[in-house]
């Protein structure tokens, strides 16, 4: 008799991988345009890290005796009206763009998690005041609203980064909140009610860790639209304070009449701005899937009175063109 | 569907009580109050003789809050958005006067969004995962991730380089001459359009996978129809009521894309009016046209919502 044979299968080594080492995995095998979004996001985050490193110039460096010069070898993509180096200035507004994206939509994050959770979980005549609040204020056009806000306050920034982070919570909270409703009916915050917990301790221990999946979609989709509001601001000269190297400040449209003489002032910015988009986007729409099939469109059945269901749908749509 | 009708008609209106006060409280909440304002303008003319208690008064700012609230709704009700600070114009006048060139960029990317998007939608799921359909997918994530404005930046940019043309700096109405103000019109419209196109195309794509495998479509198959029968009679109908939400959802984004894209195009729109008056702290008129295009969102929501559940009589039973 072979002894092999006698081995327990129950005593073979699973092989067990780390969440993070699964989900990579996943991204790269199911979601090939997310694994693309996710090396560009990857090298955004790096470009804005060791931005001091890369770029061969100061930012605010200004060499007024080779004004609006072509690209050559010592100025890779020319300079601009006032002699500072593009290349340079486009790799400190990666650093500025990120620093802005991820402040922001940690603030978003934040507060759509405290409006989402308490309105979901509190419910009742609470829910319906606070809702028609969220409802009001997603009336107004965003980048009017921006606009308006940036005017009063006054523009800069961490005005800029505090206005968009709350500004994009609102909408963001509606998700948060339609999870926590559906989580609170489970058995289990019944149970944790019923041995007299007190309701910080059911939002920590049970909620909080239920919704992590929706939070972190939240905050994955968000940043390229957030990225993108920002610039659009900044182009039209309600963002950051002038002089502070960002993408879309560097396309203000203050400087048109100097992008007609050397069109490499509007180009390059643009571009870089639509990489990171796209790649921020790709990324989080595969973070989306990844997380939540149920989410995710296809082979459900359709059902098409289920409106909730569709609204889902279209909000996630939705989130790609905020501005 | 009277119930829901009802029940719909009821949100609408703490949401526009709330719009009202938001807009109201916003206009109290500006560093320098209208007095300042004014006795800085007419500094040097009077000196610094103002009796701020008289002026106060006769502008009825010495009132309590909800009194002020509730003269301004009443204001309003009558049609009496106030007046501007620079020049003293009637804000409902000026509202008036440039919405239809607001109104009519934004009908016009709504129409090319949809007439751009609905067809490569519908192609990309019937040939599922072909090479058309890629090629269809990323023009459409590409409309959505290339910003409006900088494309907008580079059609006013690069023309003028190459042909030293650009875009005509006088406003051609629609009633002078129809020709000419739809080829002023298309341009800017398109690019405000672009990342809606791409979001129907994809919304379209995805309702039509679905509803492609119900059924009822099978049946039609297997009775023999056309593929265009099947696609366009049995599918399309189905696939396409969330688009008409989406309708409702572009709003605001249109809106606001039409503040950069009236700028670059210089048409004398709404968007442009909120830019200037912004840049010369004319809080009045700023007001007055976020009150308006807010309750226009709300509004056009409620007519969509209704128009859905006209379309499909499932959802009035729910």
């Amino acid at each position: 008799m072979d002894v092999k044979l006698s081995t327990p299968i129950i005593g073979k080594r699973i092989k067990k991988r780390s969440r993070t080492a699964d989900f990579l995995i996943r991204l790269f095998k199911e979601q090939p345009l997310g694994a693309l979004g996710a090396v560009i996001t990857l090298i955004l985050a790096l470009t804005g890290i060791f931005a001091n490193f890369l770029a061969p110039y100061d930012p605010g460096h200004m060499d007024l005796l080779i004004r609006m010069a072509p690209p050559s070898a010592q100025h890779l993509l020319g300079t601009d009206q006032i002699g500072r180096d593009i290349f340079s200035r486009i790799i400190y507004g990666c650093r500025i763009d990120m620093l802005i994206g991820l402040a922001a939509t940690s603030i978003a994050a934040f507060f759509a998690t405290v409006i989402g959770v308490l309105s979901g979980y509190i419910g009742g005549t609470f829910d319906v005041i606070l809702q028609r609040f969220i409802d009001a204020l997603m009336s107004f056009p965003g980048l009017l609203l921006l606009m308006t806000i940036m005017t009063l306050i006054g523009s800069g920034l961490i005005q800029i980064t505090i206005v968009l982070g709350i500004l994009f919570s609102i909408g963001s909270s509606r998700i948060i909140r339609g999870s926590v409703m559906s989580i609170k009916e489970n058995v289990y915050i019944k149970a944790s009610q019923a041995i007299g917990s007190s309701t910080l301790n059911t939002l920590v221990r049970h909620i909080l860790p239920n919704i992590m999946p929706t939070i972190i979609i939240i905050f994955s989709a968000n940043i390229g639209g957030i990225i993108l509001a920002e610039s659009s601001l900044s182009f039209l000269g309600f963002g950051i304070t002038v002089g502070t190297p960002s993408w879309g400040g560097m396309l203000s449209w203050e400087g048109r009449k100097f992008m007609e003489i050397n069109p490499n002032l509007a180009i390059w910015p643009g571009v870089a701005l639509s990489i990171a988009v796209f790649g921020l986007n790709m990324f989080g729409d595969a973070v989306r899937d990844l997380l939540d099939p149920r989410l995710r469109g296809g082979v459900g059945r359709y059902v098409s009175a289920n409106i909730s269901k569709i609204k889902a749908k279209i909000n996630r749509e939705k989130e790609n063109t905020v501005v | 569907m009277g119930a829901y009708l009802v029940r719909r008609l009821l949100l609408v209106i703490p949401a526009i009580v709330l719009i009202t006060m938001a807009v109201f409280l916003a206009q109290r909440f500006i560093p320098g109050s209208v007095i300042d304002t004014l006795a800085s303008q007419s500094l040097g003319t009077i000196g610094s003789g103002v009796d701020r208690a008289e002026l106060e008064h006769r502008l009825g700012l010495d009132a309590p809050m909800y009194v002020q609230y509730f003269r301004w709704v009443g204001g309003m009700l009558h049609g009496d958005l106030g007046t501007s600070l620079l020049g003293s114009l009637n804000v409902t006048d000026i509202i008036t006067r440039r919405f239809p060139v607001t109104f009519e960029l934004g009908i016009l990317a709504i129409l090319i969004s949809l007439i751009g998007g609905i067809p490569i939608g519908i192609y990309s799921a019937v040939r599922q995962n072909s090479m058309g359909d890629y090629i269809g997918r990323t023009f459409a994530i590409i409309c959505i991730a290339i910003p409006g404005f900088w494309v907008g930046l580079l059609v006013v940019i690069y023309p003028a380089i190459w042909w030293n043309w650009s875009p005509s700096i006088e406003y051609i109405p629609i009633t002078k001459n129809f020709g000419q103000n739809i080829i002023q019109f298309i341009i800017p419209a398109a690019i405000l359009g672009m990342s809606s196109l791409g979001v129907t195309m994809r919304m379209t794509r995805t309702m039509m996978l679905e509803v492609l495998k119900q059924d009822y479509i099978r049946t039609a198959w297997a009775k023999g129809l056309k593929e265009r029968v099947v696609v366009i009679r049995h599918g399309l109908r189905n696939a396409l009521i969330p688009v008409v939400t989406l309708i409702g959802l572009y709003i605001p984004v249109i809106v606001g894309g039409s503040v950069i894209l009236e700028q670059l195009f210089t048409l004398p729109g709404l968007g442009r009016s909120v830019f200037e008056a912004l840049n010369a702290r004319d809080y009045p008129i700023v007001s007055g046209i976020n009150l308006v295009i807010a309750l226009f969102v709300v509004l056009t929501n409620l007519v969509i919502d209704m128009t859905y559940s006209y379309i499909d009589p499932r959802i009035r039973y729910k």
